[in-house]
């Protein structure tokens, strides 16, 4: 039985990330404009990428949402209006709005569908209802919804809603956090967020008592992770799935896109026989190089939802090249290499076009067909033995057990 | 004239009830950033001292809801206009419509802590119905003035006492207490990064982290009033009672200075944001 299928909605820091997530499986990206976003270190959008960016999407049947989720000050105000008329004529399909008076100037000034972002920590069926009459069309609900709550909102509303699926999460509530405006003087609600709640922190007690664990006090959490309850999620009717992470590589943004396009697939088109893939949870947790966890959805607000680990994080060495060309007589894959590797590695080929290749690399060979042993440098393009046909931007990636 | 509303230290409000013209109080259970709270019995009586002294009551349901907690916000709302109290500050705007939606008699203050920032945002909350707005800690005293001018709109804008910086559901202490087998109890705890200590409270309803100063705009408070602010917020929490009592009295008085501020506090204060701006740091690409 084929039961409706949600959007997949991925991150785009910029426009090479856009099509990255486009041909990984994404139906929709977010991205950050030139102004009023909340990644002010994000490269971001100019109004000719964003221009390309939604002709690349739409030309795919896929669309575009722009970030406008900045706490307003005064200074901006009078932007607000020129800006959305500009991302209207370059083809955007819908804002994600925080602060109300937006949306106002949206509905007074165009016609771009308005989202109601996370920042807004809508949690309720009120909330929701009022928003839906002042012509909200979706809603992103705080990442502290329950379950109960959600099925609750989405029967009684004729609201779109989006949920987070994957990715970081705030230790607070979003839009009531200001550690980073009071410690480094960056504005957390207006795109300068320093991460604060990843610091390390000396704990006392109110008798001045030192409380210190193996590790510091933090309040790091771990990251999101909703793969085991996707199909509960589908069945709910949960409009948008989205995946958190507009900062992220292109590698973590086609790997996590290809698993949830997967999974989403492989249930919606044969719910029957669908069951929890735990080669798909590995492959999310080392790509990310972090733990995730359901946290909200399910209750687990608990302390198996924080990251003790001294931000003792290492960079992921997974990644290990992107094919850029096939030859089928040869069955030599030309590669542009991203971490070390070698003659006897055994590893992963994935792309939107392939069920995940698994094979051991037996040559390599350099631009003049000299062979290699090793492959060191990089950016370095070589030529591999693949025995399966691949295509052009599959990734390779080390097999781990 | 600007008045003075006071967020007591304690739910006690006799040191401070002939020189404070409102009190804010949090609501069992319904408010955030509130560390003593009242129920609807508590409110009743002080609702009858408070009226007496001509003197006005608003509480704080500034909780974001969860929806099974909706009928009793409602509830509790319906309760608190019978009462006639002066009214209700909110964050979740669950709490404006059902004011809308079940026509319950009570004024509102938008009481979006860090996203009462610009005069845009004033004036949509005020075209549905709420009737003041109390102004983030984190804008510049420019910036509050500019608001001013551009809004009908009256404000409340904090002056004194430690400034909330951080609302979690999580509960950050105790899970790093459980992870780690640590045996403790405090009712509040402090972070500290750099020399500089942060309150935290992790009580039922999540974590909560205050400035490590306590904000002291006594001069600016002077400045606001010849602007023809509405209201200045004192809040007490976490400070010694007497203290506070003999901090609002010399606001109240007119009589005091900065200096005498962060003597009588003895401990660090700061001019918060007032002539701080926060870095915004998204290029403008013009193309």
């Amino acid at each position: 039985m084929k039961i409706r299928k949600p959007e997949l909605l991925a991150p785009a820091g910029d426009l090479e990330r856009l099509k990255w997530a486009i041909a990984y499986g994404a139906d929709a990206v977010y991205i950050g404009g030139p102004s009023l976003g909340l990644r002010a270190n994000a490269k971001n959008f100019t109004f000719e990428e964003i221009k390309e960016g939604c002709s690349f999407a739409h030309e795919r049947g896929k669309h575009v949402h722009v970030t406008v989720n900045i706490v307003l000050h005064n200074q901006e105000i009078d932007k607000v209006k020129d800006y959305l008329i500009r991302l209207e004529q370059c083809g955007v399909d819908a804002i994600i709005v925080s602060d109300p008076a937006i949306i106002n100037i949206a509905k007074q000034y165009t016609h771009l569908d308005i989202h109601l972002s996370t920042q807004q920590s809508t949690l309720n069926l009120e909330a929701c209802r009022f928003f839906e009459e002042q012509g909200v069309k979706r809603i992103v609900l705080g990442r502290e919804a329950r379950k109960e709550e959600i099925q609750e909102i989405i029967h009684n509303t004729n609201l779109e809603i989006e949920c987070f699926i994957h990715g970081a999460m705030c230790a607070s509530m979003s839009g009531r956090c200001v550690l980073s405006n009071f410690l480094t003087a960056r504005d957390a609600n207006r795109g300068g967020c320093s991460q604060i709640c990843r610091w390390d922190f000396d704990l006392y007690n109110e008798h001045n008592k030192h409380l210190e664990g193996e590790q510091p006090f933090t309040f790091c959490s771990k990251d999101l992770s909703m793969l085991k309850y996707l199909p509960e999620m589908i069945d709910m009717g949960i409009t948008s799935f989205k995946i958190e992470g507009r900062m992220r590589s292109i590698y973590y943004i086609a790997t996590v896109v290809d698993v949830y396009r997967k999974a989403i697939d492989e249930y919606c088109n044969h719910k029957e026989t669908y069951t929890y893939n735990k080669e798909y949870e590995a492959i999310l947790r080392n790509c990310a190089n972090r733990d995730s966890v359901p946290q909200f959805f399910g209750g687990e607000n608990n302390s198996s939802c924080g990251y003790y680990n001294g931000r003792e994080e290492v960079s992921n060495q997974d990644f290990l090249g992107v094919i850029l060309s096939y030859d089928e007589k040869k069955h030599l894959a030309t590669v542009e290499q991203r971490n070390y590797f070698k003659v006897g590695d055994i590893v992963e080929i994935f792309g939107p076009e392939l069920h995940t290749i698994t094979c051991q690399i037996k040559n390599i060979y350099d631009q003049d067909d000299y062979p290699l042993d090793v492959v060191r440098h990089p950016k370095e393009i070589v030529k591999v033995q693949i025995d399966e046909k691949v295509y052009p931007n599959n990734l390779i990636r080390i097999k781990k057990d | 004239m600007t008045k003075l509303m006071v967020i007591p230290t304690h739910t006690n409000v006799n040191l401070i009830l002939d020189y404070a013209d409102a009190f804010l109080l949090g609501y069992t259970g319904l408010s955030m950033n509130f560390v003593n709270t009242v129920n609807i019995d508590e409110i009743e009586k002080l609702n009858v001292i408070l009226k007496k002294h001509n003197k006005q009551l608003w509480i704080a349901l500034n909780k974001n809801f969860h929806n099974n907690e909706l009928s009793n916000v409602k509830e509790i709302m319906e309760k608190l206009s019978k009462m006639g109290i002066s009214g209700i500050l909110y964050y979740d705007v669950a709490v404006l419509q059902m004011k809308r939606e079940y026509q319950i008699d009570i004024p509102l203050i938008w009481g979006a802590e860090h996203l009462t920032t610009n005069y845009a945002t004033m004036n949509y909350w005020h075209s549905f119905g709420a009737d003041m707005a109390y102004v983030s800690g984190e804008i510049t005293k420019k910036e509050i003035l500019e608001i001013k001018k551009n809004t009908t709109m009256p404000l409340i804008v904090p002056v004194f006492g430690h400034l909330p910086m951080f609302v979690s559901e999580r509960h950050e202490v105790k899970n790093y207490l459980t992870h780690f087998q640590i045996s403790e109890n405090s009712s509040i705890y402090y972070m500290e990064k750099e020399g500089k200590r942060y309150p935290v409270i992790d009580n039922d309803y999540g974590t909560f982290v205050y400035s490590h100063f306590i904000l002291n705009g006594y001069q600016e408070y002077l400045e606001f009033e010849k602007s023809n602010i509405d209201y200045v917020l004192l809040n007490g929490q976490l400070i010694d009672e007497d203290v506070f009592a003999s901090i609002v009295k010399m606001f109240y008085q007119k009589n005091g200075s900065d200096q005498a501020i962060d003597e009588l506090v003895a401990m660090p204060t700061d001019k918060g944001f007032y002539y701080k701006e926060t870095v915004y740091q998204v290029k403008n690409y013009e193309n």
